[in-house]
């Protein structure tokens, strides 16, 4: 299990937050996101054995949000 | 019984439009995050449909039906409840969870930059006023989030609608009076829910045919609501200012403009001789609105309301510490100290909406 943390851009609002957290229902291997619409980023807890962080920021993406490697 | 339809009837007429203009930004402010997320839905359905018709077909714009109706009916709701709780309150504990003068300048000063801040964030000036945007806790999101499955965050509406109990207007602090006359906690509780309920529909209805309106004009009514926080955190910042009695608030400073100007609505009073003055109390402000006294005198000030249900019945005179709750009809008597040659003392009602002085110089 590994935490990494992102800067997310596209986020405009306190519910962007939540939408971002959001992917831990879209993907197996996650345990735990925490986003923050005021700092602008987001700490990923995943087993990398089972999800892989180009899916992560794919499914982010897929929401209407870009993250880089914080 | 009849105290309670008075206090509906209240709300439904006068109530509604006078509070909406205190508390307007709050409902605005919760109802910008919802306008929002529904941006960000659109923007992800328009993501999607991109890739569904990626093979260069025609491609389809998928609007969202606009559900605004919630929010505000929650904002309402949080509202009711509220001040339900602090009616109750205010029958069992009486005047001590009042608060003075000072605080709700402070209070309104404070509630003005937190608009101005939201204003600012909806523009993007800069990341640091993304600090202002209400948060909810992280455990109240992931229970939204894992519970209800849905996308619409419930918390500022809710918060935010309860936060008004401490931004009452004039014609609510004169109910919030009255249910600590009832000196009974059910009957102030039941007093201000019939008052605040009275006060609902006028709040929805403007409300809910502004939002329908900007769910059409999308991003460009974001910028609209932007402006409109923006301009009524301001108008809050000055209210807390004129209640302070400081001569920096724009309406104090349009009074001293218009002080030269003769005011026919002083004629309904007695004329002031310099020690007893007489001042009308009405429904659209104080009259006249410059007092001339005469200075190292102890004055008498007669303030007179005749069917005065408006704010100006809640009258203030923040330097002498002065809240006195108006008879709708009948005259309050106040003893002003002496005063030095060229002092200018300012009264106002407890919002700050309406202004006056009385210029000691004669």
């Amino acid at each position: 299990m590994v935490k990494k943390t992102y800067r997310v851009e596209g986020m405009h609002c306190p519910n962007c937050a939540m939408n971002v957290e959001s992917i831990e229902d879209d993907l197996s291997g996650i345990k735990q996101v925490s986003a923050s619409y005021q700092k602008g980023w987001m700490v990923v807890e995943f087993d990398e054995a089972k999800v892989s962080e180009a899916q992560i920021l794919a499914a982010l993406e897929k929401r209407g949000y870009q993250a880089f490697p914080a | 019984m009849n105290q309670i339809i008075v206090a509906f009837i209240t709300g439904l007429t006068t109530g509604g439009l006078s509070c909406l203009a205190v508390q307007g930004g709050l409902l605005a402010s919760s109802l910008e995050q919802q306008l929002e997320q529904q941006l960000d839905l659109q923007i992800e359905q328009e993501i999607a449909a991109r890739r569904t018709h990626r093979s260069g077909k025609k491609r389809s714009r998928i609007l969202v039906h606009p559900r605004l109706a919630l929010p505000i009916l929650l904002f309402l709701a949080a509202k009711l409840a509220a001040y339900t709780l602090l009616g109750f309150l205010l029958g069992a504990l009486g005047s001590v969870l009042q608060l003075n003068a000072i605080t709700r300048a402070i209070l309104l000063i404070a509630v003005g930059i937190f608009m101005a801040g939201n204003a600012l964030r909806m523009f993007n000036v800069h990341p640091i006023f993304r600090y202002f945007a209400v948060e909810p806790p992280k455990f109240i999101t992931r229970y939204i989030r894992r519970t209800a499955k849905n996308r619409e965050s419930f918390f500022a509406p809710l918060f935010l609608g309860a936060l008004t109990v401490f931004i009452p207007c004039g014609v609510t602090q004169a109910m919030m009076a009255v249910a600590v006359g009832t000196g009974n906690a059910l009957q102030g509780a039941v007093l201000m829910f019939a008052f605040i309920l009275g006060t609902s529909p006028v709040f929805f209805l403007i409300a809910y045919l502004a939002m329908q309106l900007g769910a059409r004009m999308e991003k460009w009514f974001m910028r609209f609501v932007a402006v409109v926080i923006l301009l009524l955190g301001l108008v809050s910042v000055n209210s807390g200012l004129t209640l302070m009695g400081s001569p920096l608030s724009v309406t104090n400073m349009v009074q001293a403009a218009k002080a030269a100007q003769p005011d026919p609505a002083s004629a309904l009073v007695p004329q002031s001789d310099g020690v007893t003055l007489f001042l009308s109390a009405g429904n659209s402000g104080y009259a006249p609105r410059v007092l001339h006294a005469r200075a190292d005198t102890p004055i008498t000030l007669n303030v007179v309301t005749n069917r005065t249900y408006s704010c100006s019945r809640a009258f203030v005179i923040p330097a002498l510490g002065v809240e006195k709750l108006l008879p709708e009809s009948g005259t309050e008597t106040i003893s002003i100290p002496a005063q030095a040659a060229g002092t200018v003392m300012r009264y106002s009602c407890s919002m700050g909406m309406y202004t006056g002085e009385i210029v000691f110089d004669q």
